[in-house]
């Protein structure tokens, strides 16, 4: 889901530049103390989380994890997934750090719109069923977002949308069921540990001021 | 993988519940969040662990590596983690002026090769490979090396085999290509085609060695240089006979995905940003 330098055109790149630091102030904006080291602990599973191949089908694709991320952080997915990305650019070289703004948009817009999806999910379906359910959508629709949204930016570029969409998409299938049931299981894990954690959108968690 | 992660989720969701109470007040403080903090913490290590026995292959970024070999450029395209790109658009661009020399596509094992373009000896040359899906890298080649490359000979048509040629044991080609006058017949017992055509190129620019009464001062030199090129040429086959293992290998080693080292470090960093904001935090608080 990195795109590397060189495919994209400048303004698309500032776009998602432009795109990218608004989505990072908001985030940032409603980051609150307490949720820091969660933040943290969060952008190293993004980190580490993409460097893992889901071997199920003819192509080469790996984890993201922006479902997840989206799911439990909420708008601060943008802050933890810019470093993840940049310190993925700089240390591996993946991606790159002027197309860092799209890569970081592509992957943290559709967390966003995961944690939104799981949000209203959770209060259609309350109950730890409901939970899951949500979580496992949200993930999914993480990946399901960011193939969509890779696919749209180098709509632009000599590759055609369609094509670009067609083979993102059936590539990431895998990696869509793979990531749904790991965020059913996180998320699923953490209500019962810490359920606070998932303040606002978890109805049978003791409210929590954020 | 799931059955991993799951039960080191039971175990710290036991150790969690006896000796945290979970719902606390408004103002909660920092350490409460340990237990959650191990768990995670837990998981990450897990998928590191995770990575270490997993044969990677993972479409992050693709890699390009090119050398000469003989009279062509040998392309070697793959994704880091190992995977080759398989029929992956490779355009050639002269360096200096931006044409594009040539295209083609890259071959199950991710290799293309092709001729020296005049061009490239003069300017150099800039190959890209695009593997879709937004992944593309480039290589430069300098005109410097693509010069010392043996001009194009008919050998390149066979020259397909030095590829394949190099995985075996190393061809004994000097001794039974000595013949440097005789080309022909050379070409029809030749074992090892590659290597020994191109010995044969240079005789081609061999004067005619008409063998009547004593040999004058300049036929004396052009038999000589004549032996010389073709020494040289046979020298530049044997090295590059004896080097393309090792360019395969450097190749081989630019493919490969980011190292553990790597990877703990980058983990480091998340930890040490994360001390710096919380630093900052509560000193305004």
């Amino acid at each position: 889901m990195h795109i590397a330098e060189g495919v994209l055109s400048p303004p698309i790149l500032a776009a998602g530049y432009a795109l990218t630091a608004i989505g990072t102030a908001i985030g940032l904006r409603k980051l609150d103390y307490d949720q820091l080291m969660t933040v943290a602990i969060l952008a190293a599973t993004f980190f580490v989380g993409s460097l893992i191949h889901v071997p199920i089908g003819p192509s080469s694709a790996h984890l993201i994890l922006n479902g997840l991320l989206g799911v439990l952080l909420g708008w601060a997915v943008f802050p933890a997934i810019l470093s993840a990305l940049a310190l993925q650019a700089l240390l591996f070289q993946y991606g790159g750090i002027v197309v860092l703004g799209v890569n970081t948009f592509t992957m943290g817009f559709s967390g966003l719109v995961a944690w939104y999806v799981f949000r209203l999910l959770v209060r259609l379906w309350p109950g730890m069923k409901g939970l899951r359910a949500a979580a496992f959508c949200g993930g999914a629709i993480g990946v399901l977002g960011a193939g969509l949204l890779t696919a749209l930016a180098l709509a632009f570029s000599d590759e055609g949308f369609l094509t670009a969409a067609r083979l993102i998409f059936l590539a990431h299938l895998p990696v869509m069921l793979v990531e749904g049931l790991i965020t059913m299981f996180t998320v699923g894990f953490i209500a019962r540990v810490r359920p606070e954690m998932l303040h606002p959108s978890c109805p049978q968690c003791p409210q929590h001021s954020a | 993988m799931f059955y991993c992660r799951h039960a080191s989720a039971h175990a710290a969701s036991t150790s969690c519940h006896t000796d945290m109470p979970c719902g606390f007040g408004a103002r909660p403080c920092l350490g409460a969040l340990a237990p959650l903090s191990t768990s995670l913490v837990i998981l990450v290590l897990t998928t590191a662990l995770l990575l270490l026995f997993q044969v990677p292959a993972m479409a992050h970024r693709v890699n390009i590596f090119a050398w000469t070999e003989g009279p062509q450029v040998i392309v070697k395209c793959g994704f880091s983690g190992g995977n080759s790109v398989k029929n992956g658009d490779i355009t050639v661009y002269d360096a200096a002026t931006e044409k594009v020399l040539l295209q083609g596509r890259t071959n199950a094992e991710g290799l293309f090769r092709f001729d020296i373009p005049p061009a490239g000896k003069e300017h150099g040359l800039r190959i890209r490979i695009n593997a879709g899906e937004g992944h593309q890298n480039e290589w430069q080649m300098d005109a410097a090396e693509l010069a010392q490359a043996p001009a194009t000979t008919t050998a390149s048509a066979a020259a397909g085999v030095t590829g394949e040629a190099t995985g075996g044991p190393t061809p004994a080609l000097p001794q039974n290509a000595g013949d440097v006058h005789s080309p022909k017949t050379e070409n029809a017992k030749s074992s090892q085609p590659a290597l020994l055509l191109k010995n044969s190129g240079a005789p081609a620019t061999d004067p005619q060695i008409s063998g009547s009464g004593p040999a004058s001062a300049e036929e004396v030199r052009s038999i000589v240089d004549a032996a010389l090129n073709a020494q040289t040429e046979k020298f530049n086959a044997l090295l590059d006979a004896r080097l393309s293992p090792l360019r395969r290998q450097l190749a081989e080693m630019r493919t490969e995905g980011p190292g553990v080292r790597e990877i703990v470090g980058g983990m480091g960093w998340f930890v040490g940003l994360a001390g710096l904001a919380l630093y900052f935090r509560s000193r305004r608080r």
